[in-house]
């Protein structure tokens, strides 16, 4: 390995043009974990929920829902999850966090639907509402006017960067749950990242949400 | 930040993205994952419920499986064929070769046993040999020699 100069800041992630062929962003279940959880082991559950409950929490929560809404549409996918594994419906052996993840955004989508249907007040920018209106949860000025971008991202867009950086999940596992290629989930993520870094250049100027599918 | 890099680990906004994440992550109380295990306390089917899914899930017990499947269909067709020769031992054609093949060792041994005193037995044998020989012949001259050669043995 040649050493490292000054010019060559240290690296601790994938080189440039290469892809993320690190197992996940987050932790990672001891194997066999999933086998014994769905037979109801309470040490396995408390693994499962040890290394995914946040993670599901804050990529609902980054879908638009609140806090209370976000905790109990994380339970609901949880139950789901202890059901469908003793049913011996998991068959997707090694692609578990794919599996959670494609569960967790069709629950967040329906009661973001259903919330709608009622007319409570959950919208796309709700995420950002939620920065303004709790000034303790967004300590940083930065942080803050982060999440009121993310909100203006559109649906496609603000959900590759929110498994990514908020669900921790690898590009591989994002690509596994949307049924695409490591490299298209490569490229629309720094599309993502493009038109984020735009919105935060121009915050004011920023367009209204574009309803989903921004980055065909 | 280079243009053509899809990720790019050292990009101050992807670093600002993964602290939202975690102060996202962080935003639940230290009980959120105690309720979360009640609720499914609550859900859950009773621990021990096995099905087979589970079973066949586990590798071990799949690789035992198919040894097991393998044995059986191995067995299964080892029985078969002892029971169809015992039942008609003319039906296995290899059985049936491996007894004409005795039979024959047999006469010949018999002819050949310089204890033998029984000549009209002697006789008889000698001339089914004979007629075994020149069926054997025919056999050869009609299958294996051409037409020259046979019409060659004729003549010669």
């Amino acid at each position: 390995m040649p050493p490292v100069t000054a010019r060559d800041p240290p690296h601790t992630g994938p080189r440039p043009g290469e892809p993320d062929d690190a197992p996940e962003k987050g932790d990672a279940l001891p194997p066999m974990t999933v086998i014994h959880a769905a037979v109801g082991d309470p040490e396995a559950w408390r693994t499962v929920l040890g290394t995914y409950a946040r993670r599901v929490y804050a990529f609902v929560r980054s879908r638009g829902l609140d806090a209370h809404a976000s905790e109990e549409v994380t339970q609901s996918v949880f139950v789901t999850l202890s059901q469908q594994l003793a049913a011996g419906k998991y068959r997707e052996a090694g692609r578990f966090e794919a599996w959670l993840f494609r569960v967790a955004s069709n629950r967040a989508r329906d009661e973001l639907r259903r919330r709608r249907r009622q007319a409570r007040p959950v919208d796309p920018v709700a995420f950002d509402r939620d920065a303004e209106a709790e000034p303790a949860r967004a300590q940083e000025d930065e942080l803050a006017a982060l999440r009121g971008a993310i909100a203006r991202l559109g649906e496609a867009d603000r959900a590759i960067i929110v498994l990514r950086h908020h669900a921790q999940l690898s590009f591989k596992q994002i690509a596994e749950m949307n049924h695409e290629p490591v490299g298209t989930a490569l490229a629309r993520h720094h599309r993502a990242l493009q038109k984020l870094r735009k919105l935060l250049e121009s915050p004011i100027a920023s367009p209204s949400p574009t309803p989903r599918g921004t980055d065909a | 930040m280079n243009e053509q890099t899809p990720h790019n680990p050292t990009d101050p906004l992807e670093h600002r993205l993964d602290a939202l994440g975690a102060s996202l992550r962080d935003e639940p109380d230290g009980m959120f994952e105690q309720r979360l295990a009640r609720a499914l306390a609550k859900a859950e089917p009773a621990p021990g419920r096995w099905s087979i899914h589970h079973w066949l899930a586990m590798p071990a017990v799949r690789l035992a499986a198919s040894v097991a499947l393998v044995s059986a269909v191995g067995a299964g067709a080892w029985w078969g064929l002892n029971t169809r020769h015992a039942a008609d031992p003319a039906a296995l054609t290899l059985a049936a070769l491996t007894e004409d093949i005795d039979h024959w060792l047999d006469m010949d041994l018999s002819l050949s046993s310089p204890f033998s005193t029984d000549l009209g037995a002697l006789d008889a044998e000698a001339r089914a040999l004979d007629v075994f020989a020149s069926d054997e012949l025919a056999w050869w001259s009609d299958d294996w020699l051409t037409p020259e050669a046979a019409r060659h043995g004729e003549t010669g």
